[in-house]
């Protein structure tokens, strides 16, 4: 094979790039070719089966109720968020508004696709869940195949769909965004791609902490909550562009560790049609829904391990369960029986449950019209701050998508900045030239180690200062020292430094929360303080000075506030 | 109590059915796991009481009832603790 | 080296292609003279089980490792 370096760049020209196909990025790409544009989605893995949904999924969430006032909702979903990041606003009031208001329409949208929304009766089934059940709808999906179909789609359309290309960074000029240069996993060739509109759906922040971070609400034999090909690539390279962040500090850093344990995960087996896995203490307790500081309380009084079970499921539920994990993961249906797992008789042990936990609101800023605030670059599903889940993610990619028509035709004919590309394109390629170098996941560990042990559950100013300056002898030493000997690896080099990127901001957003609430624990501070409450971390790099502020997120608008359902 | 930790031989005692039924297709089929899953997995529904809204009101029912019975121990354990200023 | 989530029966095996088409995690090279699939990134499988589940021979035998346990 040619090596990387003597291969012809691959040059693409484009209305829309896509970044990511997943389970957000398939309906942007679709509802934008769908739309007249031509369209190219860039995949790192494989399109039919990459992303959160790769393997399937069972429920979606964000639906709104019928018969509540779209204002009402907001405050609902606020409030979730509220419980795991404590009292506050975290993000625009206007997203999840957006959102509401047109998940409906989204759904339409998604059987237009060729979605399957209906259950086995050929209904919609909405999960019964008691908790939530006067706050917002969660439809029930048989969604094994849901990437492979939403591929087809996609392709059929006409889409121009690159698998295993990963962005590399995007190209700006005058201040907005003209396209991105990329680059094959396989073969290594580089791509540069011009673009009226790139679209980032490359997922949430992950693998940024040691592994055996579960998600909170679910079960598990140590599950971990993203795939391993999510690190956060579109949010570091929008950063580098100059776009915004916002809460970097308490967003989603899901721990995942690329050499670690099987997750088996039993889908919505925690609120499954009414009833949930119930928490107990070692010794049988039954305790409520678990929150970090719940966690270490509990854990002080020797209270601890905290394990799920679904030993009073009905076999009825039981059987639920079954169909629920095939949905989402198949193998794990096989894979319990290695681990000896009876759901009726054993139960998993919660992991440690780190505060850093999330609810997936850090990532790229954007407003109503999912532009973030560079010009040209929009952001949809989990890579948005403010989105999570998987139903958000479709509802707010053809959101997005049925506006970008009126983008791309209001942008100008974009000029690539050649010395953009050739900057990018060195800066890439260069582990490949790196003999007796550092490989990338060593440096990738050594990242989140310091993550995991100088932030980690209890943070404090001394921790979190020695962790910037491991951080940053650890880029200097080591950052151009990564070495690639292939094109896969080349891949993992860019992780790495993506990764580094993203944490070295929110050890700078920790540092400045001077104050512990809800799943953010300080030592230093162990008092909710009043004077951030709904003031969020805002981060961006201008003129190659980081920046970062602290400032409200915008409220509901009047007009939205005021209007009824 | 059910006791978490592994006891001895209990690897391979329990399959769910559902996986059973799955690898027992594919292999009739000599079909890939996600094909048999296909055709297994809308057969197996049909056991399930989705539909029965009274049926699951119940299960509802006592699993509330139950976890309200459970929940005393903690709930007294966090009232001690609250006195005790922990 | 680590031990592998997944091992190839290259008896079973018919060169499709399938699981180094599709793994999320690009696991998998492919031996073009034997033309069977190599399990060359061992360490960053996760086991999400998709090239297990849509194996047309069923040739990939998934199992638990020590350091994953």
């Amino acid at each position: 094979m040619m090596a990387a370096q003597e291969m012809k760049d691959k040059l693409v020209d484009t209305d829309v790039l896509v970044v990511g196909g997943g389970i957000a990025g398939c309906p942007t790409a679709y509802k934008a070719a769908e739309k007249g544009l031509r369209v190219t989605l860039i995949e790192k893995s494989k399109t039919e089966r990459s992303g959160h949904a790769g393997a399937g999924i069972d429920t979606l969430l964000g639906w709104p109720l019928l018969d509540v006032p779209l204002p009402k909702q907001v405050k609902n979903w606020e409030g979730r968020v509220e419980w795991i990041n404590g009292k506050g606003r975290f993000c625009d009031a206007n997203i999840p508004y957006t959102i509401y208001k047109g998940a409906y329409w989204a759904l339409e949208e998604a059987e237009k696709m060729g979605l399957d929304m209906t259950w086995h009766n050929g209904q919609i089934h909405w999960n019964r869940n008691r908790f939530w059940e006067d706050q917002e709808r969660q439809m029930c999906v048989h969604w094994m195949d849901v990437k492979p179909q939403m591929a087809r789609a996609v392709h059929k359309k006409g889409v121009e769909v690159l698998d295993r290309v990963m962005l590399v960074d995007l190209l700006t000029n005058k201040g907005r965004v003209v396209g991105a240069t990329a680059v094959n996993t396989r073969t290594g060739q580089f791509l540069v791609i011009k673009a009226k509109a790139v679209v980032v759906a490359s997922g949430p922040l992950a693998r940024s902490y040691d592994p055996e971070q579960p998600l909170f609400y679910k079960y598990k034999m140590k599950y971990h909550g993203a795939p391993g090909a999510i690190a956060g690539d579109g949010l570091a390279a929008g950063y580098r562009a100059g776009a915004e962040l916002a809460n970097m500090d308490v967003g989603n850093c899901w721990g995942f560790r690329l050499r670690d344990e099987i997750t088996v995960p039993y889908g919505q087996m925690v609120h499954r049609d009414g009833i949930s896995g119930r928490w107990r203490t070692w010794d049988g307790m039954m305790i409520p829904f678990l929150t970090a500081p719940l966690y270490t309380k509990l854990e002080r009084m020797g209270r601890d391990p905290i394990y799920v079970d679904t030993i009073h499921f009905p076999e009825d539920y039981q059987a639920r369960c079954e169909v629920a994990l095939a949905d989402e993961r198949l193998v794990s249906l096989m894979a319990c029986a290695q681990r000896g797992f009876d759901p009726h008789t054993h139960r998993w042990e919660l992991m440690v449950n780190m505060p850093h936990n999330f609810t997936t609101i850090c990532g790229l800023v954007i407003d109503e019209t999912f532009q973030t605030t560079l010009k040209g670059l929009f952001a949809v599903g989990d890579a948005a701050s403010g989105l999570a889940s998987c139903g958000p993610g479709i509802q707010s990619a053809f959101l997005c998508a049925d506006g970008l028509p009126a983008a791309v035709s209001e942008a100008s004919e974009p000029v690539l900045d050649e010395g953009q590309v050739e900057s990018q394109k060195k800066s890439a390629f260069a582990p490949l030239a790196v003999k007796d170098g550092t490989e990338p996941m060593e440096f990738e560990c050594a990242v989140r180690w310091i993550n995991s042990r100088y932030v980690g559950e209890f943070k404090s100013e001394g921790k979190i200062r020695e962790g910037l300056k491991r951080l940053d002898s650890l880029k200097r030493r080591f950052l151009p020292e990564l070495m690639a000997t292939n094109p896969h690896y080349l891949m993992r080099c860019l992780e790495a430094r993506n990764l580094l990127e993203l944490t070295e901001l929110h050890l700078r957003g920790c540092l400045e929360r001077k104050e512990s609430r809800g799943n953010y624990m300080r030592t230093d501070y162990p008092e909710t303080d009043p004077a951030r409450d709904d003031m969020v971390t805002y981060q961006s790099v201008k003129s190659g000075q980081p920046i970062l502020e602290i400032r409200k997120p915008p409220a509901l608008k009047p007009e939205y506030a005021e209007e009824a359902n | 109590m059910p006791d978490p930790v592994a006891e001895k031989g209990y690897e391979k005692e329990f399959e769910f059915p559902l996986w059973l039924l799955v690898k027992e297709r594919a292999d009739q089929k000599d079909i890939s796991y996600y094909s048999a899953a296909r055709e297994v997995v809308p057969e197996y529904m049909k056991r399930i009481r989705y539909d029965d809204e009274k049926f699951e009101d119940l299960v509802i029912e006592n699993a509330m009832k139950e976890a309200e019975e459970e929940m005393k121990a903690f709930k007294s354990l966090m009232a001690q603790s609250e006195k005790r200023g922990s | 080296m680590a031990t592998s989530i997944t091992r190839i029966d290259n008896e079973r095996c018919t060169g499709c292609q399938t699981c180094y088409d599709l793994c999320p995690q690009d696991v998998y090279t492919w031996d073009d003279e034997q033309d069977r699939p190599v399990v060359a990134y061992a360490e960053e499988c996760w086991g999400c089980g998709v090239c297990w589940a849509e194996c047309p021979k069923r040739a990939i035998e998934y199992t638990i490792p020590a350091a994953l346990w």
